[in-house]
């Protein structure tokens, strides 16, 4: 533990500077954790210490031999700076969930304290499963909730009393051999959420989690797993603020969503890692016959962001959305944006992208959009804005769209722009001034997507883009 | 392979060798490199066909003085100097196929156009393909000097399975305008690959406009240099491919430096089992600032086995631009069909009109009257007869 008290005083002294809004870290000492580096045997170890069934081990090693094997990605952000021999794959805070916020220890209370939790579970949380290293330690699920047949535990929990509707659905939508970093995942996964909504049943208010990555270089390896039965419906936030550290933190986590026939499943990000966070995520949804998949998902944190939430619309009539948006300041890289398959014929999707490119950063839009033969009558629609605040910055925009079927509708557009000057002038001839001016300009541009927040995250939303915004104009 | 038919000088000689170094030391593309991704050589070997002697045919109007118009491998011997100052220097040798033309070009063409001086008639070039395995590398350097003004239209036909290699530079001087057409019009089993690459100076103009008709594997990368202030460049495609045909489409807008306009607008028509591949990137570099560039691709898909890919990129390093890009794929809208059919054309008739219509917006952004007209006629050839 002795590296980890001199990087907590590094870590004072970067808060002192004020570098990071929620760049505090709490002293703690983990339960149980795995040495640095990943070997097979860490990854059986992880698997025996979680007591998992045999057929999990078996996915962790096969999954675990499919990342040695599988080469690093070539395109998009370059990822050679991760040394993944310097990074904790899995690392335990306390022994026992705990049952309320009494039970946690006063470390991780302040924490949460700072962040707000407490105040936003009075107001309206429907259940907190909060992420504190790689375990959730603090669940909880209204009663109403657990009534209607709800299920919402951590995924490790979730794997213990209902393994059968787990092995069911786990790996089917992203499996192992995905690709590099969801495999990674499958062999380390540890935390995450597992959510299951019976048929019919509509949950009213958004379930929410908190993700924090606390020790430095603690890789976090969430997986989460949503059932959406036929007819039902659920909203998932996730939240995420990271303490800064002085070196590089690996996040690479894997969302899986069903939707059943009729059903509707809404997952919200808003991810705001501190600028040393690699965040390397692979989310997919599939869709059913007249079920509909909405991503919100919103980048502002992390060093680099490759991250392009996907729906396959599987059955007749249903509809796919995402909503992107990306942020980039100073040596960041937002590589976002989206990818819809359509199999089944009368589906439909949109996707809209903003970004915001400023000192000297970038954010590129990559969307797939995919036609399948036989998915006649599909209609599509992808529209990208980015907004470059400063010469230094720089925006990129690829729109991949591979159509294989001729009955379709599929249209595209992107656009980029500046902070138009007559904009500007207007605002400031109201008594604004160019940095308040330029910061509502901001939020207008982003105000398709945080409209479609939960209202404290819209706020949430505005206030990092002003803070973002803070000495943008000379 | 088949030696030049006039003698070469020795600095030509030395690119020849450098090129063929370079061609050597490169694989054939496959298909994990991301330009290669929607076109698969696989089976394709460029080494495995004869090189034939180009046969150009070039048009011979009268030209005004300070016009020179022929065979490059002619003009290399008798301009060296023109020649020299511009050869390599607008097409690098880094890809595999530019790199085998620069080693085994025969001939093609030269064109440079002084200083001032404006051609008023099309300067036509044709190529045949000659057949069955054999290959072709078909090379033209294109010069207009500052303030000259040309229109050059190249047509590479075959009716047989051959290979083209094509190489086009062009290079447009201060306050030039220059109208450069290149149209493919292939019969079934033609393979092109080739780069057509073009530097435009201060205030400076490109009109370009490429047509694909035809060809089993055709990949042809078209990029524009804006290289100075008040540059424009205009690129219109067009294309109508049927049965197994492939096009792919790999086109560059480069604004390299302020207040310079780009504006590609490219049209398909896919029928039967077709393929076309669109994939265009507009660059703005750092301090291209006031930068306006606009690209769009529109597909129409006529048969239920087409397909196509429409790829459109940006990638912006400077603020204050405006750039734009828009793509869409879809059918022959039902109700415009219905219409026409309840006005009493039969249903080819009326797909036909429709396409006719399609490609209209097209037709109307190429200046030149006589390039419209043959375009047109090209196109209303392929359409299917009602």
């Amino acid at each position: 533990m002795s590296e980890r008290t001199e990087l907590t005083a590094d870590e004072k002294a970067a808060v002192a500077i004020g570098e990071y809004k929620y760049g505090f870290h709490d002293e703690f000492t983990p339960f149980f954790q795995t040495g640095r580096g990943l070997t097979e045997d860490i990854v059986r170890q992880i698997s025996a210490h979680k007591s998992e069934p045999e057929w999990m081990t078996e996915f962790r090693v096969k999954s675990y031999r499919h990342f040695v094997d599988r080469p690093m990605p070539r395109w998009g952000a370059n990822l050679d700076v991760i040394d993944f021999e310097s990074i904790y794959y899995y690392m335990k805070p306390v022994e026992e969930q705990a049952k309320s916020w009494d039970d946690l220890p006063d470390g991780m209370r302040e924490t949460w304290d700072k962040l707000g939790i407490p105040e936003a579970e009075k107001k309206y949380l429907a259940g907190v499963g909060a992420q504190y290293e790689s375990e959730v330690v603090y669940h909880n699920l209204q009663e109403d909730l657990k009534k209607q047949g709800v299920l919402f535990l951590d995924m490790d929990s979730g794997l213990r009393e209902h393994e059968d509707v787990v092995r069911r659905y786990f790996g089917t939508i992203i499996p192992y051999n995905d690709n590099k970093f969801a495999a990674l995942n499958s062999a380390v996964w540890s935390g995450g959420s597992f959510i299951y909504v019976p048929p019919g049943v509509k949950v009213e208010l958004p379930l929410q989690a908190y993700f924090r990555i606390n020790a430095e270089n603690m890789g976090q390896f969430e997986r989460t797993l949503i059932i959406v039965d036929k007819d039902a419906y659920v909203h998932y936030v996730e939240g995420c603020t990271a303490p800064i550290y002085s070196s590089d933190s690996l996040h690479s986590a894997v969302v899986e969503i069903h939707v059943a026939d009729g059903g509707r499943c809404r997952y919200t990000t808003i991810q705001n890692w501190s600028t040393n966070v690699f965040n390397l995520v692979t989310k997919r949804a599939v869709a059913e016959r007249n079920a509909t998949m909405e991503w919100v998902d919103g980048n502002l944190g992390s060093q680099i962001t490759m991250k392009y939430p996907a729906v396959i619309l599987n059955g007749e009539g249903a509809h796919g959305e995402v909503l992107s948006i990306a942020f980039a300041g100073k040596g960041q890289h937002q590589d976002a944006g989206g990818k819809i398959t359509h199999v089944a014929p009368n589906t439909s999707s949109v996707i809209t992208s903003k970004s915001i490119s400023k000192d000297g950063g970038r954010s590129s839009y990559r969307g797939l959009l995919q036609v399948n033969k036989g998915a006649v009558g599909s209609k599509s629609k992808v529209v990208c804005d980015a907004l470059i605040i400063d010469d230094e910055s720089r925006t990129d925009t690829y729109p991949y769209i591979n159509i294989d079927e001729n009955d379709v509708e599929i249209g595209h557009e992107a656009t980029v722009s500046k902070i138009g000057d007559e904009q500007l002038f207007y605002l400031m001839s109201r008594g604004l001034t160019e940095e308040e001016a330029s910061a509502m300009i901001v939020s207008g541009f982003v105000e398709p997507i945080t409209k479609e927040l939960p209202l404290e995250y819209a706020v949430e939303m505005n206030r990092l883009i002003q803070l973002q915004m803070e000495g943008s104009v000379g | 392979m088949s030696a030049p038919a006039v003698s070469e000088p020795a600095w030509l000689a030395g690119k020849r060798a450098a090129a063929r170094e370079r061609y050597e030391s490169l694989p054939v593309p496959s298909n994990r490199e991301e330009a290669w991704r929607y076109t698969n050589l696989r089976g394709f070997d460029p080494d495995a066909f004869t090189t034939e002697p180009s046969a150009v045919t070039l048009s011979e109007d009268e030209l005004p003085d300070g016009v020179v118009f022929g065979s490059l491998a002619q003009a290399a011997a008798e301009h060296p100097e023109l020649v020299e100052r511009h050869y390599g220097a607008v097409v690098s040798e880094g890809e595999k196929f530019a790199a085998g033309n620069a080693a085994r070009w025969d001939d093609g063409v030269f064109l440079h156009v002084a200083a001032g001086v404006e051609v008023d008639a099309p300067l036509r070039a044709r190529l045949d393909v000659p057949g069955e395995g054999a290959a072709q590398y078909y090379r033209a350097l294109i010069v207009l000097e500052p303030g000259a003004r040309a229109t050059f239209v190249e047509e590479f036909t075959s009716d047989a399975a051959g290979y083209l290699n094509v190489v086009v530079e062009l290079v447009v001087g201060d306050g030039a305008k220059l109208e450069y057409v290149t149209i493919q019009e292939h019969e079934h089993g033609t393979r092109q690959f080739g780069t057509h690459r073009a530097t435009v100076g201060r205030d400076a103009e490109l009109d370009w406009v490429a047509i694909g008709l035809g060809g089993t594997r055709a990949k042809s990368r078209m990029e524009s240099y804006l290289a100075d202030q008040g540059a424009n460049v205009k690129v219109t495609g067009a294309y109508f491919l049927r049965d197994s045909e492939h096009a792919d489409y790999d086109t560059t807008q480069e604004h390299a430096a302020p207040n310079t306009t780009s504006d590609l607008f490219f049209k398909g028509v896919l029928a039967d089992s077709a393929r076309a591949v669109w994939r265009g990137v507009i660059r703005v570099d750092k301090g291209a600032q006031r930068t306006d560039a606009y690209q769009e691709n529109r597909n129409l898909l006529l048969s239920r086995e087409a397909h196509a890919d429409s790829i459109p990129g940006l990638e912006i390093e400077a603020n204050d631009v405006r750039c734009t890009h828009g793509a869409t794929v879809g059918q022959i809208d039902k109700m415009q069909l219905f219409y026409l059919m309840s006005r009493g054309l039969s249903r080819a008739q009326a797909e036909q009109l429709i396409v006719r219509g399609f490609f209209q917006p097209i037709l109307d952004r190429i200046e030149s009257a006589e390039v419209r007209e043959s375009l047109s006629a090209a196109l209303d050839q392929r359409i299917p007869a009602a």
